[in-house]
Parts: C-alpha cells; sequence; structure tokens
C-alpha cells in the first residue's frame, strides 16, 4: 500500500519542476510545492492515488495563479510605483542573445538582467543558483556577444 | 537605467541599444517574466489571455519561456525538503491524523483528571471554612478568599513581542466576496487604499476610525479587520485589537494567515492569555514563513 512519505518522495521534484515552470521563481515554487502536498496530506484518505501526479499539477497552478493575483492586486493599488507589466528596458529584440555558444542558463540572465533589469539575486533566486554564478553567467555571456557584435561589423 | 549595474553592464547595455531598437516595435513591452511564464503554463490570471497574444508575437518571451524549460534546475535541496515537510510535520496540524489523535487521548484524559481533583481539593479545603491556609501573602486582600491568586511571574525582558508595523498586503482573496472586476471590487479596493493611507503615515487613530467604518461596510473582509487589530495595537486599544484580530483569524485564508497569526499572537499576549499566545506561536514557528524566526524567538520567551 502507498504511504504518504513514499507518495511524497516519488512526486516532489516533479511538482516542484512544474511549480518552477507556472511561476518562474524557485522561491515561490518550493512554497507552492510545500501547498501541494500538505493539501495531499489533509486528504490522504479520500485521493484516489491515480489522479497523481496531475491532482499536485492542480493544486500548484490555483495557488500559482492566486499568487499572481495577490502580486498584481499588490502592485495596482498599494506600490508606491505604478503597475506596469513591464520593466525597463523591456521590449523584443528577436534573438539578440541568441548565440550556438550560449546555453540557456547564460540567455536567462541575459534575458532577465538586460531586458527585465533584474537583479543578481532575483535572478540566482529565480534559477536556484548564487548570485556569484549569475555574475559568471552574465560576464560569460557579455564577452560572447561582444566578440560576435564585433565580429559582424567588421 | 538601474543603479546596481556595473560600469562594464552600462557598457554593454550601450553597445547592444541599437539592436534593441531595432526590435522594440515588434511585439511592445514584455509583461513581467513570472506572468509569461504562468501564463504559458496555463495558469489562468486576469492578463494570461493578454500575455498569451503579446508572447506569440514576442520572441523574447518565446525564446525565455523555451530556457526555462530546457534549463535544468537544481534538484529539491535537503534545506528545502525540510522547509516543505515542515508543512504537514507542524505539530498542531498533524493532531488531526487518527494515529496522532490517538496518540493525545491519553493526555485529553489525564488533564480532565488532573483538574477533576484540583477541583475535588479546593471544595473540600473551601468546605473546612475560610481561605486556605497555605496561600502566600498576596491573598490577604482578596475579599473572601475563594479564587487564588494571580500567578507572580519574575519580570522577563522580551524582545520579541515588540510590535511592529505590518506590511502592506492586499491579498486575492480580499475580494473574492465580490465580482471580479465589478464596480463592488474597485470600490472595495479605492476605499481600502484610502483607509490605508494614514496607516502608511502612522497616523493609526486616523486609520482605525476609517478601517472601522469599512468594517461596519465589510464585516467578512481579513484584511480591513487585520489592519484594524494592528492600528489598534498601536493606539492601546488592546482589547479591542483583540477581537479585530480574532475576527480576521476566522476569516483569514492562507495569504494572510501568518501575518494575523502573529498580531493575533501579540494581542494574546497583551491581554495576558499567555498559553493561546504560545499556541499560536508555536504554529508559526513550526512552519517556514516570514514571521518563523520570530515567532520561534517569542515561543523561547513565552516558556
Amino acid at each position: 500500500m502507498e504511504t504518504f512519505e513514499r507518495t511524497y518522495r516519488k512526486y516532489r521534484d516533479i511538482v516542484m519542476r512544474f511549480a518552477i515552470r507556472c511561476i518562474g521563481r524557485r522561491d515561490v515554487a518550493e512554497e507552492l510545492t510545500a501547498e501541494a502536498f500538505l493539501e495531499l496530506h489533509r486528504h490522504w484518505q479520500e485521493i484516489d492515488i491515480d489522479r497523481l501526479p496531475s491532482w499536485l499539477f492542480t493544486v500548484v497552478k490555483n495557488r500559482a495563479a492566486d499568487h499572481l493575483r495577490r502580486a498584481d492586486l499588490e502592485r495596482r493599488y498599494l506600490s508606491t510605483e505604478p503597475f506596469q507589466l513591464s520593466s525597463s528596458p523591456n521590449d523584443s529584440h528577436g534573438g539578440l542573445f541568441n548565440h550556438a555558444a550560449l546555453k540557456p542558463v547564460h540567455r536567462i540572465c541575459l534575458t532577465l538582467r538586460y531586458v527585465h533589469g533584474m537583479t543578481l539575486d532575483e535572478i540566482a533566486v529565480r534559477l536556484g543558483i548564487s548570485d556569484v554564478q549569475v555574475k559568471g553567467h552574465l560576464q560569460y555571456g557579455r564577452e560572447l556577444l561582444r566578440k560576435h557584435l564585433s565580429g559582424k561589423a567588421r | 537605467m538601474r543603479r546596481d549595474f556595473e560600469p562594464d553592464e552600462r557598457d554593454f547595455l550601450t553597445e547592444i541599444d541599437a539592436s534593441l531598437k531595432d526590435v522594440r516595435a515588434v511585439a511592445g513591452p514584455c509583461p513581467h517574466p513570472d506572468l509569461v511564464m504562468a501564463a504559458a503554463a496555463d495558469v489562468q490570471t486576469e492578463s494570461s489571455a493578454s500575455i498569451l497574444e503579446h508572447v506569440k508575437a514576442c520572441p523574447v518571451c518565446q525564446q525565455l519561456i523555451g530556457d526555462f524549460s530546457e534549463y535544468e534546475h537544481p534538484p529539491v535541496s535537503e534545506e528545502e525538503d525540510r522547509r516543505i515537510r515542515a508543512r504537514w510535520e507542524r505539530p498542531n496540524l498533524s493532531l488531526t491524523t487518527p494515529a496522532r489523535q490517538r496518540m493525545r487521548l491519553p493526555y485529553v484524559i489525564g488533564a480532565a483528571a488532573a483538574l477533576v481533583l484540583v477541583a475535588a481539593g479546593l471544595f473540600l479545603v473551601l468546605r473546612q471554612g475560610g481561605a486556605p491556609q497555605n496561600l502566600p501573602s498576596t491573598t490577604a486582600g482578596n475579599k473572601g478568599g475563594s479564587e487564588p491568586p494571580p500567578t507572580v511571574q519574575p519580570a522577563k525582558a522580551r524582545t520579541a513581542f515588540v510590535l511592529s508595523k505590518a506590511a502592506i498586503k492586499v491579498p486575492a482573496s480580499a475580494v473574492l466576496t465580490l465580482r471580479s472586476g465589478s464596480n463592488d471590487e474597485r470600490a472595495f479596493l479605492d476605499q481600502f487604499a484610502s483607509a490605508l493611507a494614514p496607516y502608511r503615515s502612522d497616523d493609526f487613530a486616523e486609520a482605525a476610525r476609517r478601517l472601522e467604518q469599512l468594517a461596519a461596510k465589510y464585516p467578512e473582509s481579513t484584511p480591513v479587520q487585520y489592519y484594524l487589530g494592528v492600528s489598534r495595537l498601536f493606539l492601546n486599544q488592546n482589547s479591542e485589537a483583540l477581537e479585530s484580530l480574532e475576527t480576521a483569524g476566522r476569516l483569514a485564508a492562507d495569504d494572510l494567515r501568518d501575518d494575523v497569526t502573529w498580531y493575533l499572537a501579540l494581542a494574546l499576549d497583551r491581554a495576558g492569555r499567555l498559553d493561546d499566545a504560545r499556541r499560536e506561536v508555536g504554529t508559526l514557528c513550526s512552519r517556514s514563513g516570514e514571521f518563523q524566526k520570530q515567532a520561534c524567538t517569542a515561543l523561547e520567551e513565552l516558556k
């Protein structure tokens, strides 16, 4: 018979990954994962195991929506800054950071930093790495793109 | 430009500026990446449809979504695992499990038996006439001597239960009882923002006055009761604060639960209901969140 502990171990990582995909932030994703398993714990006696992990994903999605609505309300009504969907310097740059030698982690760092203007800490928390690592990825990305741009200019 | 950009980063932004400008008109401003990721994962929010429209036209957001799905996120760390588990392993929640209920039964029986013994002892003493002889001298002024004196605790230096201003939050649940996007919702949010304006500037008397009016109109609103309670704590209107916070505690959804619990514990402490205060901080101490650390300190101080 399936125990809660075994079920938790089985689905913990995929639920966490799904939560990160839903929200883009590891710290909030952890909270959503915890909420999903807490719900499962509360309903353990009546839950149909065959509905897992989709049941957990649904909880994560609903909680993610709650989180975003809350953040949205806060931004709109109580922030001292005007509500905006975007951060500067935003806008599209159509493949600007596309380079064969760049990995997804480099492009994510470059986009969040130079398109969305995030701090190193904000990026680090989203990727589950340290701010020093983020700095390293950014340096690597900048150097590579500079070479690429200067090569184009010649 | 952000102040935390290093000189080399500023140069880099200048270098890519022309390319940025070339493509700026393609899809308009990009939404916040959290909202983009949520929309891509089919999380339904008010803005998800318009965000998906944007994503269709925006190669930057498309790339970001693709990169996030390709990126190999580190597995759940031991620390994260511990915090996740703490949510259901905390004692007050596990009381709902049958096994724990069975374990708890002997304690309940023991406590009930102890109460009966104390009551019987007191009855016998009183029946023999007069006040119990072994009461401390502080009972001398206690007319009739039928009630034991309040226990005098040595004063302890408290640091955790210092009242600080609650951060302003408006959870989604604040408007759940109102129709989404309706005039009611907008009216409520406008009035609530107006009521919180004096709270922002530490004018708690005016904040309490406005929030009281709002509470009369929206008695089921958790944030209204919550900020009213906190304002009253600042005004030292402790019994009224406790009343508001208890109401907020009954109404609170998950999004304001910890905040309400913390200030409720503070109000209970001020009211001298130490057992209840201990229970509330115990709950906070056992689950991860912004109040966990201070709650654990408070729990130690209340022991």
